[in-house]
């Protein structure tokens, strides 16, 4: 099948570096821009062709569950008056690598695409923004970055990663061809394959893609670091803990609680990974409106956390709060842990008693047990990985993998309403289009070649 | 135009029948023709009368003039996407419906048993009547010449072709030059370890050419494919056999063809065994297929015998059909049965099958290896890229089939003709018709094995459908001078009946009481709110048919058309129950379209393209796309090449 056109669509990106920085800058450019990023807005507060130029401070949710992910300030930029030339919006949001996430993952639900490198000045080029001079720079940017791009996928295409996408193509060649030769050949040269087994292989191709994205989940944590917040109510001592496990004082640590206002980030190796700890605001049901936004915002990484540290301090009783906070935790990955282990159990701190289990208990002061949460901590992270060296980094990738999720989703729904192949088949190609990001284009002829190889055709 | 065509068909005839006159006749030939069309077989023949038709002093040079329109192989036309192609054909004003509407024997749709949007036809034919129908229309074209003779080359001056050599006439020249020699170029045809020169049974290979095209620099490769024997009907015993019809309402290909009344002859299914596989097992070291004899690729959609025994071992039988060669002839197709085994072993292995234990073969089936030239030497004209006004179409260019033979040859007779003319190429794209596929998929990625259409390589299905190719086409074939007003009228009203229909479809609605009244037999659940005809009709289960009758009372006049004309509501049912597919496939061609209208100049210079890897320079440099949207169609360029060289045509428009 072949490559996609590439540049009429909506491409989006994120314009400043990943990480956790104070603001990022999310640009979206392409005749479709408004309308993808108003699905995002509320109906108030949303772009209209007469904001040309303008910034307009709103907030972006997520359209399936309502989620509120960031409070934004968007400015639009009217085609032709726009670096692209197209219409282009600029969105500018809290730096959080979660917050940036999000916003690109829904625009491209949403039907945008992950822009290629260089792509937004390639079209500012081909819209004659910026000038001839300049063709040869963009060009050089353009084959560097897809260089370097391509030197990092031919290494990362080995061992487990490779297997699992062969495996992958294979299975999606597979359903396709059993798909295609029904519409392909006469009922009296094949015999029609029952929809349980449509509906099995495309589940099978559902799994292929499962294992790559946790894999993709994975080669994140091994670039950029796990993102680890440390959590629990005010005074558990997680700010002691941070300190413990860098070997130094970073954050501030009182009697008071709700001491920490607002998430400090500190890197650290912890047994061979790259950890990314954070210190976050104690959840408690109280407090005043400054301190209500710090919570708000543990809130958020908890979401966006690769494992979480979830402190209870035995000195003190379980209370409302970590009921609370486990609730919260619930699909989450967490390691619960008895703090200030130096100290009596209070007699009623009764973890097991809510059906709570502590991993470990450790004390600050004393040093126990911060070894052993070092090694748990690693081995938790290693579970991320699906297969011994493999990974997946690059979000076009990851975005591809999402949308081919999505049309297999489809053509699941299709079989079992029991709707025509040739139906069906619009959803598998596409899917299959989008998988041949990461397997490597695949052609019709691969598929006859499958064809042929099953089923005896010919008369 | 200078023209000998006047004194064309009599004297040519008569040119056949006296070899004495030939070199008198070899003088009036040095008079120049506009076209030489070089073969006629499925390509030579719609390239030859497409061109005629747009004007053209045409002579068509074949070796045997008694075998104009002969199918080498399988007597039918059409199936899956051939049969679409057919009506495509015809749509653009083509003559291959018409001679299988004229001449089938038995007509089938394909894949009814599925949606419609993949069905296809498909008939059996008298071969001998559909030979002598394309005959006499050729015959009768009064801008063609028939000349019988062998095209040892052609002539070419300043990369120009301007005639070519023959076996017996010496040089004839012409302006342009259509190649369609089939499976003949150094033609080998094989039954079991004993090989024979030729291009299909009882018919002279054709040597020289080939040559002479890699001499002028062209890449030739070599393909093989095959045909089952042929038995003697009266040997066979029909009642061990069970007979196999086609369809009681059958439908035509043609968009001309009234009063459509055709035979119902039926073939006959019987089956091979596990007795047949052990002897075409024991006759394998005979094979020239597993001895290594055969060297050239064969299509893997239509294997031989033995082909499948070996590959499909766990299966102890195969169907075959016992198709009629022709009404009230003695010879009998043996279809699923290709094999180019020794003779006796052919025999014996016929014999053990249910109703053919006393067959007698009257010709054993063979394979036949040819040489062909890669497609990808050729424009979307199928203009080659080295030799200006030379085209090539069919079979020589490593396709099979009669209909993909027939739609190149049509392709290439109208090109050649607009060139002459001076006027724009035709070129029908991937989003209308799978003559587009198929031309594309030639010109862009070439083939190393047969190649044959499938439905599943046009990736706009949904709209490519055979009941819609006047809709798409017509317009085209009329402004060619080639499809009659008549047809072209006929699909304006049809797609505006359509549109019509749908929009009054949509405004009309039903009360929940007449839909329980009306249409309650049909429907599941009883309804409890009104609903708008549109969406009753988009339910699988009502037709349109159903609520013709509630329909009339608000709108008669269109249903009245409807009655009138049931091609037009099978497209309304059809626009209304895949309405989301269609607008998504329409989606999917607008953004297609804007690539493919990206032109590249053929001038233009990919080496001065910088940062373009090695792999793309050279492809893009040897290929030559038109557009960027063909372009991303090349096997190996990636979309940084693209984005390349869509920055590079923009500094180019820049400077010009
Ligand atoms: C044995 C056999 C088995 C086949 N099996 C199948 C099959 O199973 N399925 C399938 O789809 N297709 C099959 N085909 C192919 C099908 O017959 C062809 O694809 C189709 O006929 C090609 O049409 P064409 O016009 O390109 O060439 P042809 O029909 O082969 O016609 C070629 C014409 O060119 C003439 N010619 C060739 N060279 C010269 C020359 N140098 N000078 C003058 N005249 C010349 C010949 O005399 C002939 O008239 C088979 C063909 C053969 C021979
Ligand atoms: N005995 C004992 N005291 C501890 C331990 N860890 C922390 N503390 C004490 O508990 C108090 C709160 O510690 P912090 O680390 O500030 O707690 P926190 O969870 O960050 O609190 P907030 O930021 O207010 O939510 C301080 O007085 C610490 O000295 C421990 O392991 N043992
Ligand atoms: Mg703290």
């Amino acid at each position: 099948m072949a490559v996609e056109p590439r540049d009429d669509d909506t491409i989006v990106a994120l314009s400043t570096p990943p990480g956790l920085g104070g603001l990022a800058v999310v640009r979206l450019s392409g005749s479709e821009s408004v309308s993808i990023l108003n699905k995002l807005l509320p109906p108030n507060k949303r772009i209209s062709s007469k904001s040309h130029g303008r910034a307009l401070v709103t907030t972006i949710s997520d359209p399936s569950t309502g989620e509120t992910i960031d409070e934004v300030v968007l400015t639009f930029f009217k085609a032709p008056h726009s670096y692209t030339t197209e219409d282009l919006v600029e969105i500018s949001c809290h730096g959080g690598e979660y917050v940036q996430g999000q916003i690109l993952k829904l625009s491209t639900a949403a039907g945008a695409r992950i822009a290629d490198p260089g792509e937004f000045t390639k079209r500012a080029f081909l819209g004659g923004r910026i000038d001839l001079s300049q063709a040869e720079a963009v060009a050089d940017l353009i084959s560097a970055k897809v260089k370097s791009a391509h030197r990092f996928s031919i290494l990362q295409m080995q061992g487990a990663l490779k297997e699992r996408t062969s495996f992958l193509r294979s299975k999606i060649v597979e359903l396709s061809a059993l798909i295609e030769a029904e519409l392909d050949f006469s009922d009296d040269e094949i015999v029609p394959t029952p929809k349980e087994v449509i509906a099995e292989k495309i589940n099978q191709v559902l799994a292929g893609i499962q294992l790559i994205t946790d894999n993709y989940g994975y080669g994140k944590i091994v670039r950029n670091g796990a993102i680890v917040p440390i959590i629990g109510k005010p005074n558990v001592g997680k700010s002691s803990l941070l300190n413990s496990l860098l070997a130094e004082e970073r954050a501030i640590v009182t009697e008071t609680p709700g001491t920490t206002r607002d998430s400090i980030e500190c890197s650290v190796d912890v047994d061979g990974f790259l950890v990314r700890l954070i210190d976050t605001a104690g959840i408690r049901n109280a407090g005043e409106s400054v301190e209500k936004l710090g919570i708000e915002k543990t809130f958020e990484q908890i979401q966006s956390a690769d494992l979480i540290l979830w402190l209870l301090d035995r000195s003190s009783p379980l209370g409302e709060d970590d009921l609370y906070i486990h609730t919260e935790l619930k699909n989450r990955e967490y390691i619960t842990i008895e703090s200030k282990s130096d100290l009596p159990r209070h007699k009623s701190f009764d973890p097991e008693k809510q059906n709570i289990t502590p991993d470990l208990a450790i004390s600050n002061p004393t040093g126990e047990g911060l070894h052993e949460l070092s090694i748990l901590i690693s081995s938790r992270l290693r579970k991320y990985d699906a297969g011994e060296d493999a990974i997946i980094t690059n979000a076009r990738q990851a975005a591809a993998l999402s949308k081919s999720e999505k049309s297999l989703k489809m053509a699941l729904e299709s079989t079992i309403n029991n709707v025509g192949n040739e139906f069906i088949s619009v959803d598998i190609r596409d899917a299959m289009n989008y998988l041949g990001e990461i397997t490597g284009e695949i052609t019709t002829d691969d598929v006859l070649n499958e064809i042929f190889g099953r089923f005896c055709i010919g008369k | 135009m200078p023209n000998t065509a006047a004194v064309s068909r009599e004297t040519g005839q008569l040119r056949f029948a006296n070899q004495l006159h030939q070199c008198y006749y070899c003088v009036i030939m040095t008079e120049s023709y506009d076209i030489i069309v070089v073969g006629a077989g499925h390509a030579g023949i719609e390239a030859a009368l497409s061109s005629a038709r747009m004007g053209n002093s045409v002579a068509i040079i074949t070796m045997d003039t008694g075998a104009i329109g002969r199918m080498s192989c399988n007597p039918a036309i059409g199936g899956l996407a051939k049969g679409h192609l057919v009506r495509e054909i015809d749509a653009l004003g083509g003559e291959m419906g018409k001679a299988a509407d004229a001449t089938g024997i038995q007509f089938k749709m394909l894949n009814r048993s599925k949606g419609r949007a993949v069905w296809s036809p498909r008939c059996q034919s008298d071969k001998y009547a559909y030979a002598e129908y394309m005959s006499a229309v050729v015959n009768s074209e009064k801008n063609i010449t028939l000349i019988r003779d062998s095209v040892v080359g052609v002539s070419v001056a300043s990369k120009k072709a301007n005639g070519v050599h023959t076996t017996n006439h010496g040089t004839i020249s012409a302006k342009s030059v259509i190649l369609t020699c089939g499976t003949f170029l150094n033609g080998l045809m094989h039954t079991g370890l004993k090989s024979t020169s030729g291009g299909r049974v009882g018919e002279e290979k054709a040597g020289g050419l080939t040559d002479n095209l890699t001499g002028l620099g062209f890449i030739t490769g070599r393909l093989k494919t095959g045909t089952p024997p042929r038995l003697k009907k009266d040997t066979i015993n029909f009642d061990l056999t069970e007979p196999q019809y086609g369809d009681e309402e059958p439908r035509p290909f043609s968009f001309s063809t009234k009063n459509f009344n055709p035979p119902n002859i039926p073939a006959y299914i019987t089956h091979t065994n596990v007795k047949t596989h052990e002897i075409i097992e024991s006759g394998l070291d005979k094979s020239p297929m597993f001895t290594g004899l055969i060297e050239g690729i064969g299509p893997r959609y239509c294997p031989s015998i033995e082909d499948k025994i070996i590959r499909f071992s766990d299966r102890s039988s195969h169907q075959l059909y016992l198709e009629i060669e022709g009404i009230g002839k003695d010879e009998i197709y043996v279809n699923g049965f290709s094999t180019s085994l020794p003779e006796d072993v052919q025999t014996e292995a016929i014999r053990t099958v249910p109703g053919l234990e006393e067959a007698v073969l009257t010709r054993p089936g063979y394979a036949v290896e040819y040489d062909y030239f890669p497609p990808h030497q050729l424009y979307h004209t199928m203009e080659t890229k080295l030799v200006k006004n030379l085209y090539f179409a069919g079979q020589i260019n490593g396709t099979s089939g009669y209909e993909e033979a027939a739609a190149q040859g049509l392709v290439a007779g109208i090109n050649a003709a607009l060139k002459l003319a001076g006027r724009d190429k035709f070129h029908t794209n991937r989003a209308e018709s799978y003559i587009g596929v198929l031309v594309d998929d030639l010109v862009t990625k070439g083939t190393t094995e047969p190649y044959r259409m499938f439905t599943s390589r046009a990736e706009y299905r949904i709209l490519l459908r055979h009941d819609n190719a006047d809709i798409r086409l017509s317009e085209k074939g009329y402004n060619l001078g080639l499809t009659p007003k008549k047809i072209y009228d006929r699909a304006l009203i049809k797609k505006s009946l359509v549109e019509e229909a749908v929009i009054a479809l949509r405004k009309t609605s039903l009360s929940a009481k007449k839909i329980n009244e009306q249409l309650g037999h049909i429907i599941g659940r009883p309804a409890n709110k009104p609903s708008s005809f549109l969406q009753l009709l988009r339910r699988p289960e009502i037709k349109l048919l159903d609520i013709l009758p509630a329909f009339e009372t608000t709108f008669p006049a269109i249903v009245k058309k409807i009655y009138a004309d049931p091609e037009s509501a099978e497209q309304v049912e059809l626009e209304v129950k895949y309405e989301g597919y269609i607008k998504r496939q329409n989606d999917q061609v607008a953004r297609f379209l804007k690539m493919e209208y990206k032109n590249i100049p053929s001038a233009f210079d990919y080496s001065s393209i910088r940062s373009l890897s090695a792999e793309g320079r050279q492809k893009l440099s040897a290929m030559k796309p038109d557009s960027l949207g063909q372009a991303s169609r090349i096997s190996g360029i990636t979309p940084s090449d693209l984005s390349l060289v869509a920055i590079a045509l923009r500094a180019y428009d820049f400077k010009v």
